[in-house]
């Protein structure tokens, strides 16, 4: 009796798994799309993150006056009519510094039909100096505009007044505007400007002290205002429609969205998805198994592995591509500390990063060398270059040139320095959370034990890297940044002024690169900034403070029904927004 | 009659290995790890008197666990490589999986059982120290007061002042020491009825028992995760064992469990309270009557720690948190190999090697069992 | 299961223990997180982009300084520190790596007047470096400079400052004398009585306790929410998977351990089956089990899809819990049938059931009224100290099947420094510990009879 039950139980629970296996397309309903995001979205405000995948989200909720194109990279007027009229100012307290003019479509519209304005932006901006809103990372990017005046006749005018010359400001003030009808909609900021809320006297004095203020920013930071359906409100294309806590995303389309009436000019306002489902999946392999079972249409920054399976077995349902990320890998070198205060060394250590074989065998191939911090599609990345390969005999060579020989016959050179022999070894920090850079290392200390050299990876959290990092106590690092579309900025990274407490923490530069990079940041033709930028390249490679690895492929995967699909290298690569269902399948 | 004597108990020893063919195989495959698996795959067969080597021989398995070669990915079991035969194929970094699983077991078999060792010694002495003195540790003197706050004034104090500038942030772990310590004393001394209901003190007796168990209750409830990564993220892991002391600190709590309560069985047995009345001293009873009697079932507990110290560690490292990623780990293996469903063989053998240790350790309990009962 | 003992007053006893204990393991737990290195405001305010344009570096300093100090981070740990007594301008240096420096060598020499020296020389060589014309020189002098401060050997920093003065007295005219230190013997002890240093009720860890008792369990540090909303889905998640593991667990163990433990020699299959459950890990399990049916194909069981528990239907509950519920069905069931069948045949032999037989009582009635209720005691504490593990996360399985339940949470949380959210997590944990235990207790003194004589009062 007990066995019959037993059988009949496990037969009943084989049976119910056969007949749930349902067609998969029954659960793709006609325009909506499932986009695999690998981690939640913190907060749906464009000011208080800084989160990559809130970013994906925000960039169909919270449209920013300025955007590139995806298809053609170039920069143009998204709620803007075009890019901004760049003057200089020449009167008063800003006297010689840039204002830009802006101009916003007649057809932006907010959530519920009122048109986005200039008041909106100075809004925006207010928000943004206010101390006690939650972005702080913004607030410094943004430091320079000082007020926005919006024209009394026409409030879709407005120009944006700066303290400065910086020639990525431009770019820059093309943010994003928030409804100040619902947002405050009892006009608390109206009673002051921008300069007044920047101004942290007058701050303390008089907004600090104010308890309706107060209780209005902390509802700005609540989750009310960044996470809610009901409390979020944009000029996008879609609406946050639900958000399931650790779950899923829904954005629908809003009725009558402004830009359909604008998408025959222009495709940027491209939005034909009714529904976009943003699934929140980490593990590469339920991925997969969500890609098999077709319950997810777009995915980004797949596994190498499963991107090369995806390729071979899942080929008739999924197309793939490959653009250039704009990130690159680098090992950083510290410059200011011996040995690698020499440049020979560095160059022998760069010699010995088997590029090929951490492309091979960690990228799945999908990867370019790079020769500076410059993405490789532009015109001023220097092509003359060319990445450092693999070459143990030469570095055998630099390393003996600079007096490094093995003298005690342990394996590793050794020479003496401050009058005692240093034995050439290095710590080589890696974050613990990359499996990809301590992978990278483990192959980079094969080779330079063959020249003598000892390399120790340690992995520890990366957090913790990082303030090893901000006090300048390593030898070397790997860690991945970002490239810019727009023009690239270097100051930061490569000046020497940066190097104390600064983003130079290779300790980088003398005078030729300081005033090339400052050349480079002062208002001049682009040709003369072109050849700037060459120049600083072949600095960067023949000083080689960091060994620059590749620049990554995202490996993006669309499925097949979506015949419109197309990738670029603007972050995140896809678009599901303009992904239109062409050739049903199944 | 001399020889047939001697001759006698071999035949048991190696009938012992026939019975336990897992300890067999797992004795073989750490003895013979260092001939198989070496740097460079050459081993050297005969050395000059200069040390210079004479003669090479390519070593069965010709692969450093670490090594990637870029043509050989996903290679199955039993394939041709450049060097040698790839036993057990190798992995999506081209690394062989023979030469890392070996370095795999030899790394769980010596890091479980020093986290066992610790773990049993820490265990057994606070365990034991619960149920020997359970509440009869007279501290209603006040010189015994005195001593008590002395020394562990004093002892903290000297650890402080050797690791205050290695770890500054252990300096607000000892001065959280001295409050708690002087909280106790000024509680001790102001609330010692109330103190009394909360069954810590009995009759003017420190409750040592009670306060061992809230202590490993304590320890429990902490999730070892927690203590794991913040002990991982203030000291770097340059040697396996290091993961092993780690393992063993986090993992006391069964040991100390079992010891009690079996110490605290044993002394209520007549002969003990016997030997006690005869005036034995406390040391001589524990090692001379104590300890014999509850060795078999140490065995029992030991043998399990140590199977629960192997899971522990593949899991850790299967989570990525465990072992570092120079080292080989079976955990970390598994975890790699569940991008990879065509080769089965990237799962399987870590999978195995898990099982084959923790039967092993698993079913030497049982028999120690089976012999105490 | 001391925590109580049967009584009156034992009610009270337990609340005072408990929130004895938690608090102490709050403690702890506060301990170890401010001991962790990494900031985790900064990780989730942002780091700046580095190739980003920052007016001044200092400005992003000092917003992360604000919210230090609106976390309370900028306070001092604890209600007191404990500080080694040394010169007095050591302690107003403004930076802490000097002051660490010369700590070292005034616990070396403790010679006041050498220090002052001392500090005055690496100041000025500090100043006379940055006014070198060579960038290349400057930068690695000062970079040399530096790395003297951070040397915690007395011997090998006095090396180091020879060769930098050394260095610097090449290329400049102005020559600098190194120090030759002298040990002062006079006052040996004195110095390294320690000093108490009161830092009033604005710490850290005052703030903490104070939130904690009065009900301000704080927001998540990640994204702001409310963390009930983020425990209870979590919650929901565990629970679906772990109660219809355990029940499978209980009806398959029962029947299979009473099986075994009547009839020891036909129950070897299921003996074994379950020695190599105990011997296999879930993740193992789990791991291998998805190798297997990704390869062959024909189960789609195991993709997880995320949708709140309230909307998974009962088809949706087969399809995609199966085999999460079944690995974890493995290890219980192996755990109650080994106990439950060893139990058993403990209790099978027992005098009063061999009775039973004789007198003719049916096979059935003795198996069901005499032996199993009888063998189901050890059982029922077993369960207890199984019950919060399965719920405090069966980690292993929700990491396989990316399934967003309480120990993925806690895992995320811990890695993520989510502070907030970790020490509430913990202390439900401790709560369903100490809840369970407590029924443990309860029920073994209720159905157990033999409770009693295993009672053994304080005898020694």
């Amino acid at each position: 009796m007990r066995r019959i039950s037993a059988i009949l139980f496990l037969t009943l629970l084989l049976s119910l798994n056969y007949s749930c296996r349902h067609s998969p397309s029954s659960e793709v309903t006609q325009g909506q799309i499932t986009v695999n995001l690998k981690s939640a979205p913190d907060k749906l405000n464009p000011y208080m993150t800084t989160n990559a995948y809130a970013s994906i989200v925000n960039r169909l909720l919270h449209p920013s006056l300025l955007e590139f194109h995806p298809k053609t990279l170039e920069l143009q007027g998204y709620l803007a009519t075009s890019l901004p009229g760049q003057q200089l100012i020449d009167t008063g307290r800003l006297n010689g510094n840039y204002a830009f003019n802006y101009e916003i479509r007649q057809e932006a519209r907010w959530d519920d039909g009122t048109p986005v304005t200039g008041k909106d932006y100075a809004f925006a901006i207010k928000c943004l100096y206010f101390q006690d809103i939650d972005a702080p990372v913004w607030r410094s990017y943004l430091s320079f505009i000082e007020q926005v005046q919006v024209d009394a006749q026409n409030p879709k005018k407005f120009s944006v007044l700066t303290n400065t010359t910086y020639f990525k400001a431009r770019e820059m003030t093309g943010v994003y505007p928030l409804p100040a009808h619902l947002y405050d909609p009892n006009g608390l900021l109206d009673n002051y400007s921008i300069e007044e809320i920047k101004n942290p006297e007058f701050y303390a004095k008089n907004v600090k002290p104010n308890n309706v203020l107060m209780a209005w920013a902390e509802e700005m930071n609540s989750p009310l205002r960044t996470r809610r359906p009901e409390g979020l409100h944009g000029c996008g294309p879609y609406r946050l429609a639900d958000w399931t806590s650790d779950g899923r995303i829904i954005l629908k389309k809003k009725d009558n969205w402004w830009g359909d009436a604008l998408y025959e000019k222009n495709d940027l306002f491209a939005a034909f998805p009714q529904e976009i489902v943003y699934e929140i999946t980490e593990d590469p392999n339920t991925i997969y198994n969500q890609m098999s079972e077709e319950l997810v249409d777009v995915v980004s920054n797949l596994d190498p592995a499963l991107f090369d399976r995806t390729q071979n077995e899942l080929k008739d349902e999924f197309q793939t591509f490959t653009p250039l990320s704009t990130q690159y890998y680098y090992f950083s070198f510290n410059m200011l500390k011996a040995p690698l205060d020499d440049v020979r060394v560095r160059k022998a250590l760069s010699q010995l990063v088997d590029r090929d074989k951490i492309i091979a065998l960690l990228f799945g191939d999908q990867a370019q060398k790079i020769v500076g911090p410059i993405l490789p599609t532009k015109p001023y990345y220097n092509k003359d270059l060319k990445p450092y390969a693999m070459n143990v005999d030469a570095a055998i060579s630099l390393l003996e040139e600079a007096g490094w020989k093995d003298t005690n016959g342990n394996g590793i050179r050794d020479k003496k320095l401050y009058g005692e022999n240093v034995e050439l070894s290095l710590d080589l920090l890696v974050a613990s959370e990359s499996s990809v850079f301590q992978d990278a290392a483990a192959i980079w200390r094969e080779s330079a034990e063959k020249a003598g050299v000892d390399l120790q990876p340690v992995a520890m959290e990366f957090s913790a890297m990082r303030q090893k990092l901000k006090n300048r106590d390593f030898d070397i690092f790997g860690l991945a940044a970002g490239l810019e579309l727009g023009l690239d900025d270097l100051y930061q990274q490569w000046h020497t002024n940066n190097i104390e407490t600064g983003g130079n923490r290779a300790g980088f530069g003398n005078e030729e690169s300081d005033a090339l990079i400052e050349k480079i940041r002062s208002d001049i033709s682009q040709k003369e900034r072109n050849e700037a930028y060459l120049a600083i390249q072949e600095i960067l490679h023949k000083q080689q403070p960091f060994a620059f690895l590749c620049t990554p492929k995202s490996r993006i995967v669309v499925h097949r029904r979506y015949g419109n699909a197309f990738s670029s290298s603007k972050y995140p690569g896809f678009f599901e927004h303009h992904y239109r269902i062409t050739n049903e399948l199944n | 009659m001399k020889a047939e004597q001697t001759y006698q108990p071999n035949i048991k020893r190696v009938g012992i290995l026939w019975k336990y063919p897992e300890w067999l195989i797992i004795a073989l495959l750490l003895i013979f790890q260092a001939f198989l698996v070496g740097p460079g795959g050459i081993m050297c067969v005969e050395k000059s008197e200069e040390g210079q080597c004479v003669e090479e021989m390519t070593r069965p398995i010709a692969y450093d666990p670490g090594e990637m070669i870029t043509g050989e990915k996903l290679k199955a079991p039993l394939t041709e490589g450049p060097k040698g035969r790839h036993w057990m194929g190798t992995d999506h970094l081209g690394r062989d999986v023979a030469a890392g699983w070996l370095r795999g077991l030899y790394y769980s078999f010596t890091l479980s059982l020093i986290a066992g060792i610790i773990a049993i010694l820490v265990g057994l002495m606070i365990g034991g120290l619960a149920a020997y003195y359970g509440n009869r540790f007279p501290i209603n003197h006040w010189s015994a007061e005195c001593i008590i706050v002395a020394l562990a004034i004093l002892i903290s104090f000297v650890v402080y002042h050797q690791l205050r500038f290695w770890l500054p942030g252990l300096g607000a772990l000892i001065s959280f020491l001295f409050f708690g310590l002087f909280l106790s004393f000024i509680l001790w001394r102001l609330g010692s009825k109330a103190l009394k209901r909360t069954g810590l003190i009995a009759e003017g007796r420190l409750n040592l028992d009670q306060m061992v168990m809230t202590g490993v209750e304590l320890f429990e409830s902490i999730p070892a995760l927690l203590i794991m990564l913040t002990i991982l993220s203030m000291i770097q892991i340059a040697f396996y064992w290091q993961v092993g002391i780690l393992l063993g600190i986090i993992g006391w709590t069964t040991a100390a469990r079992f010891a009690r309560s079996e110490g605290s069985k044993l002394l209520y047995k007549k002969y003990i309270r016997d030997l006690q009345r005869l005036g034995l001293s406390d040391l001589k009873i524990l090692w001379k009557y104590i300890l014999p009697s509850i060795l078999p079932s140490l065995g029992v507990v030991f043998s399990y720690s140590i199977a629960a110290f192997i899971l522990a560690e593949s899991f850790l490292s299967f989570l990525g948190i465990g072992l570092p990623g120079e080292f080989s780990s079976w955990g970390r293996m598994l975890n790699d190999a569940r991008r990879f469903p065509q080769s089965w063989w990237l799962g399987l053998f870590p999978v195995l090697g898990i099982f084959l240790l923790v039967w092993a350790y698993h079913r030497l309990a049982r028999q120690l069992e089976k012999k105490s009962t | 299961m001391n925590s109580i003992k049967a009584g009156t007053g034992s009610t009270w006893r337990l609340i005072v223990f408990t929130l004895f204990k938690l608090w102490l393991a709050g403690s702890i737990c506060f301990i170890l997180s401010r001991s962790t290195p990494g900031d985790p405001l900064e990780q989730y305010l942002g780091y700046p982009a580095e190739n980003r344009y920052i007016a001044e570096n200092a400005q992003w300093e000092q917003e992360l300084q604000k919210y230090r100090a609106a976390y309370h981070l900028d306070r001092p740990l604890f209600y007191f520190s404990i500080q080694f007594r040394y010169p007095d301008f050591i302690a107003q240096l403004p930076s802490d790596k000097i002051q660490h420096h010369l700590r070292h060598f005034f616990y070396s020499y403790r010679n006041e007047a050498q220090l002052k020296a001392y500090y005055n020389q690496l100041l000025q060589l500090k100043k006379h470096i940055s006014g070198l014309d060579n960038r290349s020189t400057r930068n690695i002098l000062e970079s040399k400079w530096s790395d003297i401060l951070k040397s915690h050997d007395v011997e090998s920093s006095q090396q180091e400052m020879k060769a930098l003065i050394a260095q610097v007295n090449a290329r400049t005219e102005k020559k600098f004398n190194p120090i030759s230190w002298e040990k002062n013997t006079g006052s040996a002890w004195a110095y390294l009585w320690p000093q108490l240093q009161w830092h009033g009720f604005n710490n850290q860890y005052h703030h903490w306790m104070t939130d904690a008792l009065t009900g301000k369990w704080g927001k998540s540090l990640r994204d702001g929410e409310p963390i009930t909303s983020k425990i209870f889905p979590a919650l929901g998640w565990t629970l679906s998977i772990n109660l219809p593991a355990l029940l499978l667990a209980l009806f398959v163990g029962v029947f299979s351990g009473l099986r075994a433990g009547m009839r020891p020699h036909s129950g070897k299959f299921s003996r074994y089956l379950s020695l190599v459950f105990f011997a296999l890990p879930v993740y193992a399990l789990a791991t291998l089990l998805i190798l297997f049916f990704t390869k062959s194909g024909w189960l789609p069981v195991f993709s997880s899809v995320v949708r709140p528990p309230s909307e998974i239907t009962v088809l949706d509950f087969w399809r995609y819990f199966t085999l999460p519920v079944l690995c974890l069905t493995a290890g219980v069931w192996a755990f109650i049938h080994q106990q439950l069948s060893t139990q058993v045949e403990k209790t099978r032999k027992a005098p009063y059931v061999s009775a039973a037989y004789f007198r003719g009582v049916p096979d059935s009635v003795v198996k069901w009224k005499y032996i199993f209720p009888n063998s189901i005691f050890p059982l029922i504490t077993s369960l207890t100290i199984l019950l919060p593990g399965l719920l405090a996360g069966a980690l292993a399985v929700e990491f396989i099947f990316d399934i967003p339940g309480m120990g993925k949470l806690l895992y995320d949380s811990l890695l993520g420094k989510d502070w907030p959210v970790v020490f509430m997590l913990i202390f439900l944990n401790m709560g369903i510990i100490i809840l369970v235990n407590s029924l443990a207790d309860l029920l073994y003194l209720k159905y157990d009879p033999r409770r009693e004589q295993l009672q053994y009062k304080q005898v020694i």
